[in-house]
């Protein structure tokens, strides 16, 4: 019975001393495999006698379970290890940059734009877009600019022929919709539009977002409130100051040029910055799409989308916006 | 228009400074685009005379002057201008002196003649772009006075731009007039134009053939004049003022009586005319050659002025060099005529041409102003050159001259479009203050504009009017007439975007179930404690989930085993967390991706994902949301779902934005999961805040340098320590550093590994020395020797 017990300390030494799972898996196989040391303990039972043999195969199988629990207790325990030596040589860095490709960015007019429209969508107004090769119709005699009114001098057009130009503005689509749709009318359109101009502050293509509301009874009241609520949400600032004075399209009357009031870094005053032009539509353009002035009015305000991008990006040359450098439109990612 | 505040103050007097009269002008759409002083401030400067002058003994182009400065001194002077001569009146800066730009004049010694003052020219007062020669002062111009004060020069210029509707302010009349209405203060005075009787009986014949297009021509013949005679210095005063060149005193006196009146006139030098004047429409290829010496080729649409033989001036645009006024005109006839405007639109431009002239005509002139213009050019010619006038020539068809029409203004309609409501007797007297005559019917009010308001015509042009005068900004503004209430939020709806963004990177979205079983939970989470339903469904769905991680990963496990074996999905739900301050539910927007990294395909090998390709979808989201990058850390960290070594939280601005890594092998093991699953979770509430504005950065112009250096390293410095090591030296020409290549293996220590940079430098507004490439560079790798142990490899 020593031997038993001799042997019970000897394995559960040897199993906590395994380095491994294969040691481990040896020493099983050497105390409880076929051939191992237990079974060949209860193999040698047959020479005991009758009376003996139950109490002594009760104690190997006492040491054999012993045997067998420590093993399986230091194989967890070998598991365990070997798993978080494994997770440590797999440790990697994770505040590498992520593999493939960069980051495209949206060009600073179509963020610009964007934000103009989501705008107004909220006020119900929808996107309409019109043809940028035009008619002199619907860029100038519909918007009441007759041929040779002092406005067309402030358009430098291109021409194709007599009757066929290149939009100067995005009011033309006003026709457009108007002649298409009966009122109540809400649109706004934006789209390129083409000046026959380029210097560092002018270019010959450009943006501009368009707006008409035509329904009964509104009034310049209502004009000044949305203009002065958008630029407001435009800008992020609520304290945003916004001023409206008289000025001249054929297309509207009353007609108002719209600043805002930035302050100026150099003193204390405001300085006024001119973002829109807007006004109550004129009688002879409602009459030109057949639309009943004595039941309906309306207002029409438009703006040009580069200066918008200019002042909320602090973007200080109209130039970059089409000279597409990488340098440039990465900032807008 | 320039409108000299000077000339204006003798039509009005305001009461009110430079910058109050320039916002009351724009808030009334006369937009103010500048305001100049007139000239330059100088002092020191005297109306002298010179008394003589020799030749500069040692200097051929020098003369040396006496100089009679007014108070009985005379002075020397030594002056290089050609035009000097004795008896001239001349500019004289005295010792002391101080020209524009702070320019001091003192005696000085030239070739040994010493001079004490200079004899000064138009442009050295800043009162010419340039000039030739020394000024010519008129010879009455009182001795010994400073110029600056003499000259009235302490003016203020203010710019306005016109809108084409207003040509009615294309004079200093005309601008008073409209300030006089605006603050309700009364005209100093008004063209109470004397009619001169003629002085002789010549005439001309004048046929406007061309009645229409010319209901009004006036003339007459001026005799005894001077065309080398030069205009005073008060009106070349006013008319450089008002952006004019002094020609000669006729001119001058024509374009004078333009500004002053806003009625453009022509004056032909009469003994090159050929018996009398025509009004007609040119010829077709009829030849015009102009007083700019421009050679026309007429089109045969165009209203000329002739003689019996030729076209002799392009109508209200210019006139011909033929008849033009010379130094030996003696006799002019003077033209003050109205022409249509649509018979000039256009035709200027059609030459290439803007006169004064012709900017005037094309918007409108006023009918009634020829006849008073005439007689004021008369009494001008007659005051500053002399002569004797014929009787004033009159062709006149009534019927074709414009005349204002009475406007029927419905009392209601104003409030209807305006928004505001006034009392009819206050509109009526708002558009009196406009020379409207204005009378009350009832409802309605008639009312007729003044001849020279061209746009007035209809009723809305009145209520402009109307609230140009009561002031836009004193008309509120509304928006409840839109009747939707808004958040006044511009931002696109980001977390569609980023949805957008994730599905064009080949996810799919995918709805789980919020509740799960308490044995994934716990996979799942390092809380104690999770919010359980009372009567759920099955104990399978009773645990309301932590993460939105089981979710994916048991659609994964779906998935996996029905053969999909590249599996990319994401979810947008809350997370029910129990914490101290109570139940949390975030919003969250979660990702997993298993397999391989690419759809199969024929153009690449495939391979397995692993961190980096959704640590790349993540920043992709994140830059999205335009956090800036350099504030945006991804730290190791580790947790009981994620493999320690592959994990990683993200932090903006100190704040944990979420979390991503590879799915720890025991979670996988129990969930009985063998391909390698990837994840992340944003916190959406920390993430879709108020975006920052991409400000712009000025690009250099210069070329930009890149040096790379390889470093060796402890295997387990990550590349963020190396790149804040860097950073912290607040190196200015460091723009960006790239990590080109990690590196472990054979050649390199053990426990070490090389990291190579690519470091991108540049200077603003130059470009850098080799010199200080090297230096910069040095310096950067002696700060990484010091603070991470770096060895460089060369």
């Amino acid at each position: 019975m020593s031997d038993l017990s001799t042997l019970k300390t000897t394995a559960l030494n040897e199993i906590q001393t395994a380095s491994d799972l294969d040691a481990l898996d040896a020493m099983r196989v050497n105390y409880l495999g076929k051939k191992g040391v237990l079974t060949e303990q209860l193999k040698s039972l047959g020479k005991l006698s009758k009376e003996e043999r139950p109490a002594a195969g009760q104690e190997i199988n006492k040491v054999k379970v012993e045997i067998q629990k420590a093993i399986e207790e230091k194989k967890t325990v070998l598991q365990e290890a070997s798993i978080n030596e494994q997770l440590k040589s797999e440790t990697i860095d994770v505040t590498l940059p992520g593999r493939g490709q960069s980051f495209g960015s949206l060009h600073p007019i179509t963020l610009t734009l964007n934000r103009i429209q989501n705008y107004f969508k909220q006020f119900g107004f929808v996107v309409k877009e019109g043809p940028e090769i035009e008619d002199e119709f619907h860029n100038f005699e519909a918007l009441n600019i007759p041929d040779h009114h002092p406005a067309r001098a402030m358009h430098d057009t291109f021409y194709f022929d007599d009757k066929l130009l290149l939009r100067t503005h995005t009011s033309s689509v006003q026709i457009h919709v108007m002649k298409e749709q009966k009122p109540p009318i809400r649109i706004i359109a934006p789209g390129r539009v083409y000046r026959c101009d380029s210097d560092p502050t002018h270019s010959p293509m450009f943006h501009q977002v368009e707006g008409l509301l035509v329904d009964e009874q509104v009034s310049f009241v209502d004009l000044k409130g949305i203009i002065i609520d958008f630029l407001q949400s435009f800008f992020e600032d609520e304290n945003l100051q916004v001023r409206f004075r008289p000025s001249y399209f054929p297309f509207t009357e009353p007609s108002a040029e719209i600043d805002i009031g930035m302050p100026d870094k150099n003193s204390n005053e405001v300085k006024w910055l001119e973002v829109m032009g807007c006004g109550m539509v004129h009688p002879n353009v409602f009459a030109s799409v057949g639309i009943d002035t004595n039941i309906f009015n309306g207002y029409a305000f438009g703006m040009g989308v580069e200066r918008l991008a200019m002042l909320r990006h602090q973007v200080n040359d109209l130039r970059l916006f089409f000279e597409n450098d990488l340098r440039f439109l990465q900032q807008f990612s | 228009m320039r409108i000299s505040e000077n000339w204006l103050s003798e039509w009005i007097e305001t009461d009110i400074d430079t910058q109050q009269l320039a916002h009351v002008l724009t808030m009334a759409g006369l937009e103010v685009d500048d305001i100049e002083p007139a000239a330059e401030k100088f002092s020191g400067v005297v109306i002298a005379k010179v008394l003589k002058v020799d030749p500069h003994p040692d200097a051929k182009k020098l003369h040396v002057c006496k100089v009679d400065n007014g108070r009985g001194e005379v002075t020397n002077v030594i002056c290089g201008a050609s035009n000097v001569r004795p008896g001239l009146i001349v500019a004289f800066a005295e010792e002391g002196a101080v020209l524009p730009n702070a320019f001091k004049i003192e005696s000085k010694e030239l070739r040994g003649v010493e001079s004490f003052g200079m004899l000064c020219s138009a442009s050295e007062l800043g009162l010419a772009e340039n000039s030739q020669g020394i000024m010519e002062l008129p010879n009455d111009a009182a001795l010994g006075t400073d110029l600056y004060d003499s000259l009235s020069l302490d003016d203020q210029v203010i710019d306005i731009d016109l809108t084409p509707n207003r040509s009615d302010c294309l004079s200093i009349h005309g601008v008073a007039r409209e300030v006089s209405a605006l603050l309700d203060k009364p005209l100093i005075k008004d063209f109470a134009i004397t009619e001169i009787d003629a002085t002789t009986k010549t005439s001309i014949p004048v046929n406007v053939a061309a009645v229409q297009e010319c209901p009004h021509y006036m003339g007459r013949v001026i005799e005894g004049v001077s065309g080398e005679m030069k205009s005073p210095l008060w009106m070349q005063e006013k008319l450089r003022r008002a952006g004019v060149r002094a020609i000669n005193a006729i001119t001058d006196i024509t374009n004078f009586v333009m500004l002053e009146m806003g009625q453009p006139m022509h004056a032909f030098d009469l003994e090159k005319l050929n018996a009398g004047i025509e009004v007609r429409i040119a010829n077709k290829n009829e030849k015009l050659e102009l007083l700019d010496g421009q050679e026309l080729e007429l089109a045969g649409d165009e209203l000329v002025i002739a003689d019996s033989k030729q076209a002799i001036a392009l109508a209200g645009i210019m006139g011909g060099q033929a008849t033009s006024i010379q130094n030996t005109t003696s006799k002019i006839f003077l033209e003050s005529a109205h022409f249509k405007p649509e018979m000039i639109a256009g035709k200027a431009r059609r030459y290439g041409l803007h006169t004064d002239s012709s900017h005037r005509y094309e918007r409108g002139v006023d009918p009634k102003l020829a006849k008073s213009a005439i007689e004021r050019a008369t009494q001008l010619i007659f005051e500053i050159v002399g002569g004797e006038a014929g009787p004033v020539i009159c062709e006149e068809q009534i019927s074709a001259i414009p005349k204002p029409s009475s406007i029927t203004l419905e009392h209601s309609k104003i409030e209807s479009l305006l928004g505001v409501s006034l009392a009819i007797e206050k509109v009526q007297s708002l558009l009196q203050r406009l020379q409207c005559e204005v009378s009350i019917k009832k409802t309605a009010l008639e009312v007729m504009p003044p001849s020279y308001r061209f746009d007035l015509n209809i009723d809305v042009d009145l209520i402009e009017e109307i609230a140009r005068m009561v002031g836009y900004e004193n008309i509120p503004a509304d928006v409840k007439a839109l009747a939707i209430n808004t958040t006044g939020d511009m931002q696109e709806c980001q977390l569609d975007s980023m949805k957008n963004i994730l599905v064009s990177r080949g996810y799919h979205e995918v709805v789980s179930f919020s509740f799960i079983d308490q044995d994934t939970e716990t996979l799942f989470s390092d809380q104690a404690d999770s919010k359980t339903l009372a009567n759920p469904i099955s104990i399978e769905l009773s645990v309301m989930r932590s993460s939105v991680w089981p979710g994916l990963v048991k659609i994964a496990q779906h998935n996996l085993r029905r053969q999909q074996s590249r599996i990319r999905i994401f979810e947008h739900a809350l997370q029910f967390k129990k914490t101290a301050a109570g139940l949390q539910q975030l919003p969250s927007l979660a990702g997993l991706i298993i397999g391989d990294c690419e759809p199969e395909q024929w153009a690449s090998s495939s391979r397995k994902v692993d961190f980096y390709d959704l640590k790349a979808d993540v920043e992709l989201l994140l830059s999205h949301e335009a956090l800036p990058q350099e504030k945006i850390s991804f730290i190791p960290a580790s947790d009981t779902t994620l493999h320690p070594g592959q994990s990683a939280i993200i932090v903006y601005n100190d704040t944990l934005i979420g979390r991503l890594g590879k799915l720890h092998p025991k979670v996988q093991s129990a969930l009985d999961i063998d391909p390698s699953i990837y994840l992340f979770e944003l916190q959406l509430n920390e993430l879709i805040k108020k975006p920052e504005v991409n400000l712009f950065q000025a690009i250099s112009k210069y070329p930009f340098n890149r040096r790379d250096i390889t470093l060796i390293v402890d295997e387990n410095l990550n590349a963020a320590d190396i790149r804040s090591n860097i950073e912290q030296m607040n190196i200015a020409c460091l723009k960006n550093i790239e990590v080109v290549s990690v590196y472990k293996g054979k050649g390199i220590p053990e426990t070490k590994k090389s990291v190579s940079l690519g470091l991108i430098l540049q200077e603003f507004s130059r470009t850098l020395t080799d010199k200080e490439l090297e230096q910069t560079v040095s310096l950067i790798i002696s700060q990484l020797e010091k603070t991470v142990g770096a060895e460089i490899r060369s």
